[in-house]
């Protein structure tokens, strides 16, 4: 087993059929569409992503995604807001929302998960105790970011992570689990720190 | 399972002979309708206690396909629709898993009363058993002569933690504290039970509640009996204080918070719901039933706003900003509009000043990256003291409810020193409400307490050099100082504020919660927030590498799927000053808290004034037992 280990991506090197084992003693499988996701946007399919990413009601993305399957724009956590408005609610930085629907990179840790099996997480900036799902009233930190995987499932980890994907941004409910959320990426590559 | 606190099943005296003969009798307890009678539930339940004139639901739950033929519900033998005049609704639900569902008849009546005080019987006859419990109707007092009433609450709290802030705020030299919290001055001094309707161990919901509305709830409920009714909103409900008070007094009520301002205990002064996470719907509950707090301040702006703005949690898609400041409300967002609010005041006061819950007083004066961008915000003293300011203008009174929300959401997570900056706060607050009555109302209850402990002792001292220089666990174990060798901590006050000047002096406190997750513990300040456990890849929870990586390995005392430390059984602390506190000098039951509230002021909700008339005789009760010194003492 590799300690990095690549997810099926957009492209099409990547391909349903490949089992591929991923992180510690989980494995993906290729092909198993994700199933925590609304159908809203356009399921990433390869090659470049368009604004179809992005919800109509979310923020105005201020450069149109053009190269989602380019060189990934390392993103931090500590970038993400520039502040709360009591009033009306998180401030989106400009370089958030620069980075709507290109590929971006981050490092973060997983939440603890509803299951070992994942095809979705919370990626948080510092290890958490609380499972996002189990209280819809817990006290989440504003800084996280809901990852998808793009294809396959992997498994629960409490080791660092790096990953890439496209980032979508803008306020939703995941209708089936009820999370929510502002900062979403699709991920083709996740790796254990 | 549904519980069924205190329940008596008897055989009914009255079941007609066709019934005898074509049924067998039952066992109590019999489970199913097709072997016995239907098993009932009595909702409130047993041993409830009421004020007459407060009006409270009635829920007759049955288990069965419909009603049974013979079903009679009665109190003290008399029809209950008579005895209350007034007639029930009928509802069916399912209860249990949905692989076994049980059918369930609910027999509901809304917004009963009791109009003078008493014992009371109700009996419901089903399928030939007969199900009863008793309820007591309390004679009002006259009052002690309060006009309005301060309830403290630091969640969470116990005499352990009090003691371990009371070392490290005033202290201690040759066994002697250098001086006292304003909380140790109070003339009367309880203890109080804290048990909830399903279990020995409560939740801030249950027992918050029960300080609230005189009834005990189960876990999770607000203003509630828990019913089997999927919906939350329907259980039935029982009068606040707050309510009452509003109702019959017209006093004015507020509600400080350094939680959301719909998390558990705040929620408890108004809200009726048997899920105290449903708090979009608590944050709207004020709105859509009337009951207006003249003072809303703490944090949780996320449950104000609709999902579709980032960060907003609502989703039906309401700006209760927007509704608020329609219904009246000045509307503030950090410390500096508060203070200037408090100059002018307004008649309605809602002030936010957090996303979620506000950051605790270590994180707002010496962490203060923790704060984000929030770097603005107010202290319980100040939100205490503009609370007054406003409150205090109605002649009527208030009831003001102050919660120190973080001493119990930072034991949780085994972070000492954020819960005792947080205790000093509160003690702070309790101060500035002493200095506030002294001068400006004299008839102020000041009642202080807790809704639960948790599990946490100080057991020694820590020498902090050696126990960071100590190169293995044994070597980490003798940096800690038993009896003797413990001394004294090292904290500094030099500028007289009540926190220490260096939240990392050479000796700290050894102390510990005794029920935790896999950890480590190094005993010193953390300047972060701790998260001492996270969750391992199987989801068991272990030890948080990020956390105390120099301390004492800790092997876990609780299920593994437990994150952090937990609430515990101990009777916790109630404090009091002012016109009516000798009441709570006693040991009581958390829902006495409510009681003894009501009798400070004289509260009669029978009465069209709500003030206990002149003349009224309380009862005269035989004692029992021995009397001794004028108290008769029971076994």
């Amino acid at each position: 087993m590799s300690p990095t280990t690549r997810v099926p991506t957009f492209r099409p090197t990547w391909l349903p059929g490949l089992i591929v084992c991923l992180l510690l003693a989980g494995c993906v499988t290729a092909g198993t569409s994700p199933t925590g996701e609304p159908p809203t946007g356009t399921p990433p399919t390869g090659g470049p992503t368009s604004s179809a990413m992005v919800e109509d009601r979310t923020v105005v993305v201020d450069h149109p995604p053009t190269d989602a399957s380019g060189e990934a724009v390392p993103l931090s956590f500590e970038e993400f807001y520039d502040g709360y408005d009591i009033r009306t609610g998180l401030i989106l930085s400009d370089t958030l929302r620069s980075l709507a629907g290109r590929r971006v990179r981050m490092e973060g840790y997983m939440a603890p998960p509803l299951k070992p099996d994942l095809d979705f997480f919370v990626l948080t900036r510092i290890r958490m105790a609380y499972c996002p799902f189990c209280s819809t009233a817990a006290d989440w930190p504003d800084d996280i970011a809901v990852v998808y995987l793009t294809q396959g499932t992997m498994r629960a980890t409490d080791r660092p992570l790096r990953l890439e994907g496209v980032l979508e941004l803008g306020a939703r409910r995941d209708e089936q689990t009820g999370l929510l959320s502002i900062v979403r990426i699709r991920a083709d590559h996740i790796e254990p720190l | 399972m549904p519980v069924l606190p205190h329940r008596r099943i008897v055989a009914s005296v009255a079941i007609p002979v066709l019934l005898l003969a074509s049924m067998p009798v039952s066992p109590v307890g019999a489970q199913s309708p097709g072997d016995g009678p239907a098993p009932v539930l009595i909702l409130p339940t047993d041993r409830a206690a009421f004020l007459p004139g407060a009006t409270f639901d009635i829920r007759i739950e049955i288990e069965g396909e419909a009603l049974p033929a013979d079903l009679a519900i009665t109190v003290d033998g008399a029809p209950a629709a008579d005895f209350f005049g007034a007639e029930s609704t009928t509802e069916t639900w399912s209860k249990g898993p949905e692989t076994a569902p049980v059918p369930v008849q609910g027999v509901t009546w809304r917004g009963v009363s009791f109009a003078a005080p008493g014992s009371h019987t109700v009996e419901v006859t089903a399928d030939g058993a007969t199900t009863s419990v008793d309820w007591n109707v309390l004679a009002p007092s006259q009052g002690a002569g309060a006009r309005n009433v301060i309830l403290f609450i630091a969640d969470g709290w116990t005499v352990a933690e009090l003691t371990a802030a009371r070392v490290i705020s005033r202290g201690n030299v040759e066994g002697k504290y250098l001086r006292p919290f304003t909380i140790d001055q109070m003339p009367a001094v309880g203890l109080a039970h804290t048990s909830g309707l399903d279990s020995i161990i409560t939740d801030s919901a249950n027992a918050a509640s029960a300080l609230n509305t005189g009834h005990k709830a189960a876990v999770n409920a607000l203003g509630s009996y828990p019913d089997t009714s999927p919906a939350s909103a329907d259980d039935p409900k029982v009068e606040t204080f707050a309510e009452l008070v509003k109702r019959l007094r017209g006093m004015s009520v507020g509600i400080v918070t350094t939680a959301d301002w719909t998390d558990a205990t705040p929620a408890a002064v108004f809200a009726h719901t048997r899920r105290r996470g449903d708090q979009a719907d608590i944050a709207a509950a004020p709105l859509d039933s009337g009951l207006l707090p003249e003072v809303i301040l703490g944090g949780g702006a996320n449950w104000m706003l609709p999902e579709t703005v980032e960060g907003g949690r609502r989703a039906d898609g309401r700006d209760l900003f927007d509704e608020y400041e329609a219904a009246g409300y000045s509307i503030v967002t950090d410390a500096t509009e508060l203070a200037t609010a408090g100059a002018a005041p307004p008649e309605r006061l809602l002030g936010l000043f957090h996303s979620g819950n506000m950051n605790v007083w270590l994180d707002r004066n010496v962490f203060t990256d923790n704060q984000g961008s929030f770097t603005d915000q107010p202290g319980l003293v100040a939100m205490t003291n503009t609370a007054l300011e406003i409150l205090g203008t109605n002649e009527n009174g208030f009831y003001l409810m102050v919660e120190a929300a973080s001493v119990d959401k930072q034991i949780h997570p085994l972070d000492v020193d954020r819960m005792v900056g947080d205790i000093i706060e509160f003690d702070d607050a309790i101060d500035a409400a002493v200095r506030w009555a002294a001068a400006n109302a004299p008839d102020t209850l000041i009642v202080i307490t807790a809704d639960h402990g948790h599990g946490f002792e100080t057991f020694g001292t820590v020498d902090v050099e050696a126990f960071n220089a100590a190169a293995d666990i044994p070597g980490k174990l003798d940096a800690i100082g038993l009896y003797a060798d413990a001394g004294f901590p090292t904290y500094v006050d030099a500028d007289g504020d009540g926190f220490p000047d260096d939240w990392a002096p050479s000796r700290v406190l050894a102390a510990l919660v005794n029920n935790h997750p896999e950890y480590t513990e190094d005993f010193q300040v953390s300047s972060v927030p701790r998260v001492p456990a996270i969750a391992g890849a199987d989801g068991s929870y272990i030890d948080n590498p990020d956390d105390d990586p120099n301390g004492i390995p800790m092997t876990p005392t609780m299920p593994l799927s437990s994150s952090q430390g937990v609430h515990t059984l101990q009777d916790v602390p109630v404090f009091a000053g002012g016109p009516g506190a000798e009441y709570f000098g006693a040991v009581l039951d958390n829902t006495d808290i409510f009681f003894g509230m009501a009798a400070a002021i004289g509260l009669d909700p029978s009465a069209a004034d709500g003030i206990t008339p002149a003349d009224a005789v309380a009862p005269e009760v035989a004692c029992e037992g021995v009397d001794f010194g004028g108290v008769c003492f029971t076994r």
